[in-house]
């Protein structure tokens, strides 16, 4: 009633000029309020050098233990720096190492003391590394770096209460130390898996001991539990639960999922019990399972395992004086690869780092390196100013000691650093040709316009796109059924033949789908492409793709001869004529694999073979389409002829989860790629063969620990070859770290890995597309340090990055050029 | 009438909790993606463990809607801001995006009016049928497109504007000062023309409605000029749906344009709301979605009391 | 003469009349007019929203008949001729629609366009002048190209040819194609296969590019054999075409099983596949569709999804919102809050999840899920509004009398408020066939929903596919948005028209 009574609202009484009046008045106030405080004008100094740049996204977090995406690295690419640095070198146009945080690293295993505290055999090298530190190194407030910071931040990585994302790099990898994993898990109890790997087990199922509170423990009484939810590598990196469609009563004759997690605790563990066990077998016994025996049960066992408690002194991260340190590694190093991995160091600032921990369920976290005032610099710039979504600011960071040690003479010419935050492709041209931008990333729309510009630079990429399928015939049948309906039978299983992956392979033009299908990628055969090194180390042009070795393994897929009596003469001709296209051969398998299917029964006369390919996550583009539209092109003029013809459709759609869709078998196919680690080749081959280093994408109908090869070559170096037959895991983990042959000489490395690529291929469970370029265009204001790429150096980076202009002279050749410039 | 407020208001409480709820379920259907590389799963595990991720969404539930009643606690952001109370998160967004709005909004609201009455009172002369073109247009045409006209003849082809909106920085350490203003003016032009030309189509629709009834006959008979009978008469009765339109864009001032934003770099809450569902920030979804549910449902109320307000004989809720 | 005075009228005014003359109610001779009849009057009266409705009809037949008389398949699409301009080579002839652009050219880009011209002209590898290159059908450059520097950098501005830009492409033909090729060349006399360039010589800059037949340096500059720079406006350029063992130019090179690499001029080579010299009166898209046949496609599926959605938000919304209206109360209390939390459903979430669960696994096609991602909380509108004007005209005085006269509740609803309210419920539900285009394209736009085939499309999409092109295509997204911006405005036009033409307060009133 209050409200209504009120009469004099401001309608009736100011009329309709009022309203005006009342809005102007506001108006003018707030223009008012805007002139009245306009503050220091942030104006770059006319004679300085700022370097203005851009990024799609804001990073969310940099702090060096917990950064996950790449898009987290672009601050410390310009605030922190290793204890060496890769660097370009003008004189001799190569890379040499720049010793910057650290003055000298050097292997000391050989004459180092206490060998046995730390596990070092006799005869060892790569174990221990002497660290002597650059003792001009500050943080940007100017407190001094010494050992004592970097045993404090170490200590922090490996917090076992943090969990840190980055903490595994240094327990479980090339470079782990010492008791590092034991300090990380010290004191903390967690489920550990009873198989370890080629039926051996902890407690083996005949061990077994029946409690007298009815459950199951090993000889040493510890209980044991059937993990739900847990990554089994017994199943190859899946849980029990991604497989709960099959242990229903229809698949298994029992319902044995539903029945396991009524009797499971919070976190999916089923104690093992008589009737537990009984539910279990039921499953694994069933035909749709195998028909496992009953001692297999012990592979999904896990058992409460307390780490001891394991102190800081057990890991070799060791002080020896204030500017010294002792870095002792869990497996031997070799030089090269123990200096890559310092290339990016742990340090973070302990004030601040202890200032921003809280406490997060039973876990402790710290936003340490989200914002200005809660991170500390210590590279040749410092972070100035972060506001989210709008833009980030360096300048240089005058504590650095690189300013005035005199070994960067002629380096790091910019002295600030602006980064806008602008995801708009459009905004981000027009930021460039007004001098706004000095850099920005071409699209393939834009190719047609800057094709004839000089300031065009070309950036490669590690990434090989394929195909990858589900193989597993009784899988493709399931999800036939689940696709067809009475009106159409749906026939996937065709995929299961290896002749049909194979002509779909031989059908695809990939010089015509690169050129009109995408920005600018190159034609792949390989799973490895023209940007990794098989041994950097000693040989810097070693590239992979570029051995003899190499092309023999292309030369071989394809079948192409050389020689005398051959059409080609040498194998770089036979290499060079491959295009992986070859329509009549493929018409031969269409058919070939018809014949073979029909005669199993596989094939019906009447059955549509329509595939569903998720290409990425979220919304599909228009160059998807033109690509869908291409390889259904080409598979429609290799079909015609065969009985497939007019039968064969690929749809492209998106998936959440395209990577996991495939491997659990939900979807028959989608396209990937894998890509990174270009110095390491023999580590980025583990992503299609190791199950317990990443999920392998073709893992529905090829397991890698149970499919074989064979390998020719000398491995004993007698001088004689001898063919040696293993599974695709072993051979993987023989040319890593802690495999047989990681420390042999890189020929036979060579030679393995050659193989698994070239047996790999043969069998069709993916099918190579392309690899990927970037275009960037640079403005006529900046220089780079080389306009050669080099995986090791790119052009140079901001520490060769030098100008033609100042921030003055630039403006005014903007102002000159009438505000726009032209690049075209 | 005033139960009838009190009736709405504690409605509104029941409406809020239903949705959360529901809000609440939908999102966590959506999984996030399970890590590939072996040694950083199990790290990633852990963690999603430690914070409850893999507890039953209802148990889920129990335990946010605890944090919220006992420490007003809406959780912590993982994905948009490493760690960074949720709170914090849209706050620290909100400024550039109420300061954008409201500007257009005072540019627009008085210009759209007054198109609409000159627009009115010139019914089916050319006057009219201009405005009418012009209005169209710019409601037909998606925002890029006069964003990007008016980014490329005002600022890339000229220079008078800057290409996007200024920083905190560059703006000498406030949001209001002449430079940030400066480049505020396009964002803001191109927010405004879909509010003139809304404003002004309603504004003439229901004022030439009103112009056309019976007691404008009688107020002129009277002997009113029509100066006068137009601005006592007619205007009220138009306002009738004009000014809850006007009380829902100055609520709409809080909810940014993600397409404005994007294209003039403004750091506002516009892409949060899609960003916290991409990047599956749960934290952060929730409190955004509740912060736009409430404002919502509260502006319902303002609203329709308003007719009852303008108009007396409209009592909104009345048997 | 007062009419008080009625005492002394003069006799001479009054006449004898006869019973018959004397008039009674006289049966009206007009036709009695229905609602709808007087409705269609006042319609046709108000000039602009005929016109709209004129419109709308050109529209719907442009999106039906369109397919039948276009060259091209919706389905037809070409890589390389992708975001080409308009042509027609009928009215190019009088000056639109001329396929052709102006282009600032630096020394090194002048020297790639104006060397399609030369490779075109010299037919048989042993070279040509640039004036041939000018003169050749096949030149990109239409006129200018007169050297100018500026900041010390040389410019050339010319008219370029779109569709002659493209100029070379490299092919993997069979054996069979390349006779095939062969034998259409003699047939036509059109040159189809060119010289092959060496891809693999120190002088080549790109392997792709089939446009660099001259020699270059590792910038794409173009050199003399020695590797000078030469320059374009003074020198001819130096060919790098591929010898034969016998020293005679080869027009291809060997690859793997009997494939054979060539290199074609794709302006001949799209006659060859097609028949036809390439020429899209709306020019093409993105990925190289042809804009005018897809646009028909897109309106199509966009106005039967638009009428579809705003014919079910109408029932519903109507139907709710009177009740709403009409009862008020406890009623309108609870149903208010039912639409409160309706319209609580974070929509974006709604759609992801189901386009995630029933679009991915197929088991309903994109077009249902865009319907019910439409429809779940498009009636709100139409329910808010109808809620509005019935609360509007609830305590008019005819309602009350109508009540009064005993009218049950449905036939007051329905007889005496509805109609009232029918004229914005009109305009309403007639404004959400275009917003729901508009609003699908921002779907497109933020990637929930993909309307977009090699076989059909919508206008929202192609209006999402177009906004990355803005700056540098500006034709792909501009017949769109000019669709669009007609259907809003007849749509608009015509809403108005029939509000005031069902609006039955309007009868007789004569603007």
């Amino acid at each position: 009633m209050l409200i209504y009574r009120r009469e004099n609202y401001f309608m009736k009484k100011n009329g309709k000029t009022g309203v005006i009046k009342l809005f102007s008045l506001i108006f003018a106030v707030m223009m008012l309020i805007s002139f009245a405080s306009c503050g220091k004008k942030d104006k770059d100094d006319p004679n300085g050098y700022t370097l203005n740049e851009y990024i799609g996204a804001t990073p969310d977090k940099w702090n060096a233990h917990t950064w996950e995406t790449s898009g987290d690295r672009y601050i410390p690419g310009y605030t922190e720096i290793g204890f060496v640095d890769i660097a370009y070198d003008p004189q001799t146009g190569g890379w040499k190492w720049a010793y910057e945080m650290a003055d000298a690293m050097e292997d000391v295993t050989a004459d180092f003391a206490d060998k046995e505290k730390w596990g070092i055999e006799e005869g060892q090298t790569g174990r221990v590394w002497k660290i002597s530190l650059n003792q001009a190194a500050k943080w940007a407030d100017g407190t001094p770096i010494n050992a004592d910071t970097y045993i404090y931040a170490m200590q922090q990585l490996l917090n076992p209460e943090m969990k840190n994302y980055r903490a595994n790099s240094y327990y479980s990898d090339d470079i782990a130390i010492v008791g590092a994993y034991d300090y990380f898990y010290s004191g903390s109890t967690s489920k550990v898996q009873n198989y370890k790997g080629e039926n051996t087990y902890v407690y083996p199922y005949e061990t077994w001991v029946l409690g007298d509170d009815g459950v199951y423990t090993g000889e040493d009484g510890t209980k044991l539990y059937f993990g739900l939810n847990d990554v089994l590598a017994y199943l190859q990196g899946e849980s029990l639960t991604s497989y709960k469609d099959y242990m229903t009563e229809a698949q298994c004759g029992i319902n044995a999922y539903d029945l396991l997690a009524a009797k499971a605790d919070d976190k999916g563990y089923v104690p093992v019990t008589d009737e537990t066990k009984d539910i279990l077998f039921g499953f694994t016994s069933a035909p749709v399972w195998g028909k496992e025996t009953e001692d297999l049960l012990a592979a999904y066992v896990l058992y409460d395992f307390t780490f001891p408690v394991f102190d800081w002194e057990g890991v070799g991260l060791v002080k020896v004086d204030d500017y010294t340190l002792y870095y002792i590694c869990a497996e031997p190093i070799s030089q090269f690869n123990f200096y890559v991995n310092m290339t990016s160091i742990w340090l973070v600032y302990e004030k601040l780092y202890e200032a921003g921990k809280s406490k997060v369920g039973d876990l402790v976290a710290t936003n340490y390196g989200t914002a200005v005032n809660n991170y500390m610099s210590y590279g040749p710039y410092k972070l100035v100013s972060f506001e989210k979504d709008k833009q980030i600011v360096f300048e240089k960071n005058e504590n650095w000691y690189g300013y005035t040690d005199g070994k960067h003479e002629g380096q790091y010419q910019t002295d600030k650093i602006r980064c806008a935050i602008v995801s708009d492709h459009n905004t981000q041209l027009e930021l460039f040709e007004t001098g706004k931008l000095d850099s920005v990333e071409l699209s393939s729309d834009d190719m047609n316009e800057y094709r004839h510009s000089d300031n065009l630079l070309k950036v490669p990429q590690t990434y090989t796109f394929r195909y990858f399928f589900v193989t597993d015939k009784e899988v493709l049948k399931t999800l036939s059924e689940n696709a067809s309906s009475d009106s159409k039978s749906v026939n996937k299983v065709i995929l299961a033949y290896d002749d049909f992956r194979h002509a779909m392979s031989l059908a695809i033009d990939r010089a015509d789908y690169v050129l009109k299908g995408t920005a600018g990628h190159d034609a792949a055969f390989g799973l490895i492409n023209s940007l990794y090194y098989y041994d950097i180390e000693h040989d810097p042009d070693s590239v992979y793709r570029k051995s003899d070795e190499a092309k023999q393994v292309i030369c071989d897929i394809y079948d192409v001869k050389y020689g005398e009596g051959e059409k080609y003469a040498t194998l770089d001709e036979a290499y060079e004529s491959v295009t992986g296209y070859d329509v009549d051969k493929a018409r031969e398998l269409f058919q070939k694999a018809w014949d073979e299917a029909y005669a199993a029964g596989d094939v019906k006369d009447g059955d549509v073979f329509e595939f569903t390919c998720p290409v990425v996550k979220k919304e599909l583009t228009a160059e998807d389409m033109t690509q869908q539209n291409l390889i259904q092109g080409y598979i429609d003029a290799a079909i015609a002829g065969t009985p497939f013809e007019g039968k064969v459709t690929i749809t492209y759609t998106t998936n959440e989860d395209r990577y996991a869709a495939v491997g659990e078998g939900r979807i028959e196919m989608a396209r990937g790629a894998w890509g990174g680690g270009a110095f390491y080749p023999y580590s980025m081959i583990r992503c299609y063969v190791d199950p317990s280093y990443t999920e392998i994408h073709e893992r529905c109908g090829f397991d890698p620990t149970q499919e074989t090869m064979s390998i020719t070559a000398d491995f004993d170096g007698n001088g004689t070859e001898e063919t040696l037959k293993d599974s695709y895991y072993n051979w993987g983990a023989s040319i890593n770290p802690g495999g047989k042959y990681n420390l042999a000489d890189g020929k036979l490395k060579l030679k393995i890995l050659a193989a698994i690529e070239k047996n790999l291929i043969e069998q069709y469970h993916f099918i190579i597309l392309s690899s990927e370029n970037l275009v960037t265009i640079y403005s006529d204001k900046i220089k780079y340090g080389t306009t050669q790429y080099d995986v090791m150096y790119e052009f140079g980076g901001i520490r060769w990055l030098t100008y033609n202009y100042n921030n003055g002279e630039w403006e005014q050749y903007v102002k000159d050029n009438g505000g726009t410039l032209n690049y075209k | 009438m005033f139960k009838y407020v009190l009736k709405r208001i504690a409605l509104v409480f029941v409406t809020f909790f239903i949705i959360m709820t529901m809000c609440f379920i939908l999102i966590k259907l959506l999984q996030p993606e399970k890590p590939m590389l072996g040694a950083q799963a199990a790290m990633e595990l852990a963690r999603r463990e430690a914070l409850g991720y893999n507890k039953p969404i209802l148990v889920q539930y129990a335990i946010y809607l605890k944090n919220i009643v006992t420490k007003w606690d809406w959780g912590t952001s993982w994905e948009i801001d490493y760690m960074a109370p949720v709170n914090e998160v849209i706050f620290d967004r909100l400024l550039p995006t109420v300061l954008i709005n409201l500007y257009s909004m005072i540019f627009s609201v008085p210009f759209g009016i007054m198109i609409g009455i000159y627009a009115a009172l010139k019914k089916n002369r050319w006057q009219d049928h201009l405005i009418s073109t012009w209005i169209m247009i710019f409601v037909s045409v998606p925002s890029y497109v006069y964003a990007f006209i008016v980014q490329y003849f005002l600022s890339y082809k000229t220079g008078w504007f800057p290409l996007i909106m200024s920083s905190y920085a560059d703006a000498g350490g406030t949001f209001f000062s002449w430079t940030m203003f400066h480049s505020m003016v396009l964002p803001v032009l191109a927010l405004s023309f879909s509010t003139i030309a809304s404003l002004a189509r309603y504004t003439r629709a229901e004022l030439t409605e009103v112009l056309t009834s019976d007691f404008m006959l009688l107020a002129r008979t009277k002997g009113l000029t029509s100066r006068q009978a137009t601005t006592r008469h007619a205007l009220r009765n138009a306002m009738v749906p004009i000014l809850p339109m006007i009380i829902s864009m100055f609520i709409g001032v809080l909810d940014g344009s993600l397409i404005i934003e994007k294209i003039f770099a403004v750091p506002g809450v516009g892409g949060l709301y899609l960003n916290s569902i991409n990047l599956l920030d749960y934290d952060v979804f929730m409190a955004v979605g509740m912060f736009y549910t409430f404002i919502n449902l509260s502006s319902m109320i303002v609203i329709d009391l308003s007719y009852g307000f303008i108009d007396p004989r409209v009592r909104m809720g009345e048997r | 003469m007062k009419p008080t005075d009625l005492g002394n009228i003069p006799a001479e005014k009054l006449e004898f009349a006869h019973q018959s003359d004397i008039r009674h109610d006289v049966k009206f001779e007009t036709k009695p007019l229905n609602y709808f009849q007087d409705a269609w009057l006042r319609f046709r009266k108000n000039k602009s929203s005929v016109i709209a409705f004129i419109i709308i009809i050109m529209i719907v037949l442009f999106a039906f008949l369109t397919p039948l008389f276009s060259r091209y398949p919706v389905s037809f699409s070409d890589g390389i001729y992708s975001k080409k301009l308009p042509k027609n080579l009928v009215l190019s002839k009088i000056g639109i629609a001329t396929g052709t652009r102006e282009r600032t050219l630096s020394d090194k880009g002048y020297a790639y366009t104006l060397g399609i011209g030369i490779a075109a002209a010299d037919t048989d590898g042993l070279g040509a002048t640039k004036e041939e290159g000018l003169a050749s059908e096949f030149s990109p450059i239409v006129s200018g190209g007169e050297l100018y520097t500026s900041h010390n950098k040389n410019y050339h501005d010319c008219v370029i040819d779109d569709y002659l830009e493209t100029g070379f492409t490299y092919m993997q033909v069979t054996q069979v194609q390349y006779e095939d090729m062969l034998a259409w060349q003699e047939e036509t006399g059109r040159q189809l296969i060119y010289p092959m360039v060496d891809i693999s010589s120190e002088f080549n800059f790109s392997h792709t590019d089939a446009n660099y037949w001259y020699k270059t340096d590792d910038s794409g500059n173009p050199v003399n054999s020695y590797g000078e720079k030469l320059d374009i406006n003074k020198d001819e350029l130096e060919e790098n075409y591929l010898r034969n063992t016998d020293g005679s130019v080869a027009f291809y090179q060997d690859k793997a099983s009997n494939m054979k690499y060539i290199r074609v001029l794709y302006y001949n080579y799209f006659i060859y596949k097609n028949g036809h010299e390439p020429a899209f009166l709306l020019g093409t898209d993105g990925s190289g569709y042809d804009i005018l046949v897809r646009l028909a496609s897109g309106t199509r599926l966009s106005l039967l999804l638009a009428v579809c959605v705003s014919a079910i938000n109408l029932t519903i919304g109507a139907v709710y919102g009177a009740v709403e209206g009409y009862y008020g109360g406890l009623v309108d209390l609870i149903l208010e809050r039912v639409s409160d939390i309706i319209s609580g459903v974070p929509f974006i979430i709604v759609a992801t999840l189901f386009q995630l669960h029933l679009v991915a696994t197929g088991k309903v096609s994109t077009f249902m899920a865009l319907m019910f991602a439409f429809v779940l909380t498009g009636w709100l509108n139409t329910a808010y509004n109808v809620r509005t004007q019935f609360y509007r005209f609830k305590n008019q005085e005819y309602v009350l009398a109508a009540r009064t006269l005993g009218a049950k509740d449905l036939r007051v609803m329905f007889k005496h408020i509805f109609p009232n309210a029918l004229g914005t419920i009109i305009t309403s539900s007639v404004l959400v066939i275009p917003s729901v285009i508009f609003s699908e394209s921002m779907l497109s736009y933020l990637g929930i929903a993909n309307m977009n085939s090699s076989t059909q499309t919508s206008l929202g999409t192609m209006l999402a596919n177009g906004q990355q092109y803005l700056s540098t295509f500006p034709h792909i997204i501009f017949f769109p948005a000019v669709i669009i911006s007609l259907l809003m405005i007849s749509f608009n036009l015509f809403g108005n028209g029939l509000r005031d033409a069902f609006n039955p307060t309007l009868r007789g009133s004569e603007d």
